[in-house]
């Protein structure tokens, strides 16, 4: 019965060809705008390492001066290196990391280019199988490269790409400053949507061309690019006095697998604080932070405000477009009543004279929405051109299953909306008035 | 068959009250072939609308095949139409943008059956009403004759115990009514029960009985002759 009253909503829909044009072009307008907003919410709110995103924690601890909090109240988004270092100490976390980035002169083959400020992310050898970092060449350096501060990099394939045309460069060398590095990885191409691992700064910006050992950033005497918040003074000048300094520029990451974990890990974290507390630091109220990737990004707000408004404005203008076309569909479908009458003479249902005709309105409603969702993939394309004016990156927006899921779900929902009135009328029509008149 | 007693059909607007049935009690059986006559707005079309379950009553009793009809849903009202009922309309009533083949199909469509079971009905009853060679024309591409004959075909697929025929020949030529009226009455000797709603007296001749409504009520009951003479021959069954 569904492929019979789809053939006879086919032919209904062919019959009127400048009728269907107009009312999926409506719903086609509606789908494509809403689909548009949903996109953009999606891409910032969706989850930007899903395998992971549950066992990821990033780790934050008050060691804000007694007399002001840290401004907005929560405990500052990075932590001091001293802190650092004790805390990497701990083999409860199943990896962890410390990062920040710097901004270093890397100076390629003359003949490739000039010498030039890149930001490379210092870094853990746990950063990469943490992150789910994907390689097209090597792969990370080794836990020992960690501690001995080997001169090892890995590119991301832009770079490497830059640096080398893109070959396979694994045991070629750049020199970064006043050192030469061995590349031991490079990245393949690794843009997740929302830069979750460093909210700090624009949380869209696509991540660092270069990594390198943290430990370089003792050997190098490297300072963050990034931000560095402190309450005071370091205890004394020079690099040393930052080392040993209450000033807050590495951000913590730790992979725990298990809540009982997640309870050590925080109890570790409190004790320490508390140890501290006896030399003189930690002395606000205890606050210290475990908190898993999602949870930190609605905390740092990388959701525009803006993004559930525009949704809902677009989903309203949806609804406009779809309640327009009441009126057009129920004319249609009363200028059918004759035929409609000879139907329901003949043995069909109210039920099925109904469902026939809401499924016409779903066809053309499916119509618009994939007209719609074309569309919208336009409308991305264009937005994604000027973002990239302004976040250096054009692929922030991106059209997911989800997101055509969504536009289908949009199209349904329109056309069930612009054709339930009318099929429910053209339903109770008496048969008896229009088979005579025909 | 049909068992009508006192049934009442009012038309109501909001200046006046139209009686269009007012205790109209007509017993038709099975087999039989009956004309009902009368002049303009005496109530035969909507006689034919309640009869064919196309429109409801507000008084009286209404069985049907010695189903109390009062009593149904949509549901199952529609599925007596379908399954009990074949209609044949002055105006043809076929769907412009189906083919003959789909056109008779309609009513198949909404009995669910088979494919292969549709589509033997459909060349039987084409075959029938000789059409079968016309069977992927439109209704424009066929005479007023032929497309009647579609209609018909239509109500044979469907094999219905009684046929609604409401003014089957008016807009035909008298060729054309002729070959309608011989093709309702092979389908009658078959056993199914035909009621034709007709102005016309030649039409109302071919018919066991003629039914003359006035004022939305029988007002006068005839046989003709030729019936008379087809019961004593033992042709067709007695009215009671």
């Amino acid at each position: 019965m569904l492929a019979y009253q789809l053939r006879i909503a086919w032919k209904s829909l062919r019959r009127s060809p400048a009728h269907t044009l107009i009312v999926g072009g409506g719903i086609a307008l509606g789908v494509a705008v809403s689909t548009l907003f949903a996109t953009v919410r999606h891409s910032f709110a969706k989850d930007p390492i899903p395998d992971k995103s549950a066992v990821l924690y990033n780790v934050r601890m008050d060691t804000w001066g007694p007399v002001d909090p840290y401004p907005g109240g929560k405990p500052p988004p990075q932590v001091t290196y001293q802190d650092m270092v004790a805390l990497m100490r701990s083999d409860i976390p199943a990896r962890q990391t410390g990062t920040f980035k710097a901004s270093l002169y890397v100076f390629p083959d003359p003949r490739v280019g000039r010498p030039r400020r890149e930001l490379v992310r210092l870094c853990f050898s746990d950063f990469f199988p943490m992150f789910e970092v994907p390689f097209r060449f090597g792969g990370p350096w080794d836990r020992a490269a960690d501690r001995t501060a080997e001169r090892v990099v890995v590119l991301s394939d832009e770079m490497n790409e830059r640096l080398f045309g893109g070959e396979d460069s694994v045991g070629r060398s750049v020199r970064i400053e006043d050192r030469e590095f061995r590349v031991v990885g490079v990245l393949d191409r690794w843009r997740p949507g929302v830069k979750f691992y460093d909210l700090t700064q624009n949380p869209v910006d696509v991540p660092e061309p270069i990594y390198m050992p943290f430990a370089h950033m003792v050997a190098m005497q490297l300072e963050s690019s990034g931000n560095s918040d402190g309450w005071r003074s370091p205890p004394m000048a020079g690099f040393a006095g930052l080392l040993a300094s209450e000033q807050t520029w590495i951000l913590l990451w730790v992979e725990l697998s298990s809540a009982d974990q997640v309870g050590r890990y925080r109890a570790f974290l409190d004790a320490y604080a508390l140890e501290q507390r006896k030399a003189g630091r930690f002395q606000r109220k205890l606050d210290n932070r475990v908190t898993p990737v999602r949870d930190l990004m609605v905390e740092a707000e990388v959701m525009p405000k803006e993004a559930d408004a525009m949704v809902a404005v677009s989903l309203l203008f949806l609804l406009i477009c779809a309640l327009n076309l009441i009126g057009l569909l129920l004319g249609k479908f009363l200028a059918r009543a004759a035929e409609i009458g000879v139907r329901r003479a003949m043995g069909a249902r109210r039920l099925d004279v109904f469902m026939q005709h809401l499924l016409e309105c779903e066809l053309i409603g499916l119509a618009g929405g994939a007209i719609g969702l074309a569309l919208s993939f336009g409308a991305i394309a264009v937005v994604n051109l000027w973002a990239k004016s302004i976040i250096s990156r054009g692929d922030f927006l991106a059209m997911d299953w989800a997101m055509a899921g969504f536009a289908a779900g949009a199209a349904m929902v329109a056309g069930l909306v612009a054709g339930l009135y009318p099929a429910w009328r053209v339903c109770r029509i008496a048969p008896a008035v229009h088979l005579k008149a025909q | 068959m049909l068992q009508m007693k006192n049934v009442v059909k009012v038309y109501r607007t909001e200046i006046v009250e139209t009686h269009a049935l007012s205790d109209l009690s007509i017993h038709v059986r099975a087999g039989e072939f009956v004309a009902v006559m009368g002049p303009s707005g005496s109530g035969k079309t909507t006689f034919l609308n309640v009869a064919g379950l196309l429109d409801g009553f507000e008084r009286g009793e209404y069985l049907l095949d010695g189903v109390d009809v009062r009593k149904l849903g949509d549901g199952e009202k529609s599925r007596i139409r379908n399954k009990k009922i074949g209609f044949v309309f002055q105006s043809f009533n076929l769907i412009p943008d189906l083919d003959v083949f789909d056109n008779v199909d309609v009513p198949l469509r909404y009995r669910r059956l088979p494919a292969g079971e549709r589509r033997d009905r459909i060349h039987r009853a084409l075959e029938q009403v000789g059409l079968a060679s016309r069977m992927r024309h439109y209704p424009s591409q066929l005479s007023g004759g032929q497309q009647q004959r579609v209609a018909i075909a239509r109500v044979l697929a469907g094999d219905p115990v009684l046929i609604l025929a409401d003014e089957p020949t008016g807009n035909l030529d008298s060729l054309m009514t002729h070959e309608i009226l011989d093709l309702l009455e092979r389908i009658n000797e078959q056993g199914t029960a035909i009621v034709m709603v007709t102005h016309s007296a030649e039409c109302a001749a071919h018919a066991h009985r003629q039914i003359h409504l006035r004022d939305g009520r029988v007002a006068e009951l005839d046989e003709p002759p030729s019936l008379v003479r087809g019961r004593e021959a033992g042709l067709v069954p007695g009215l009671g």
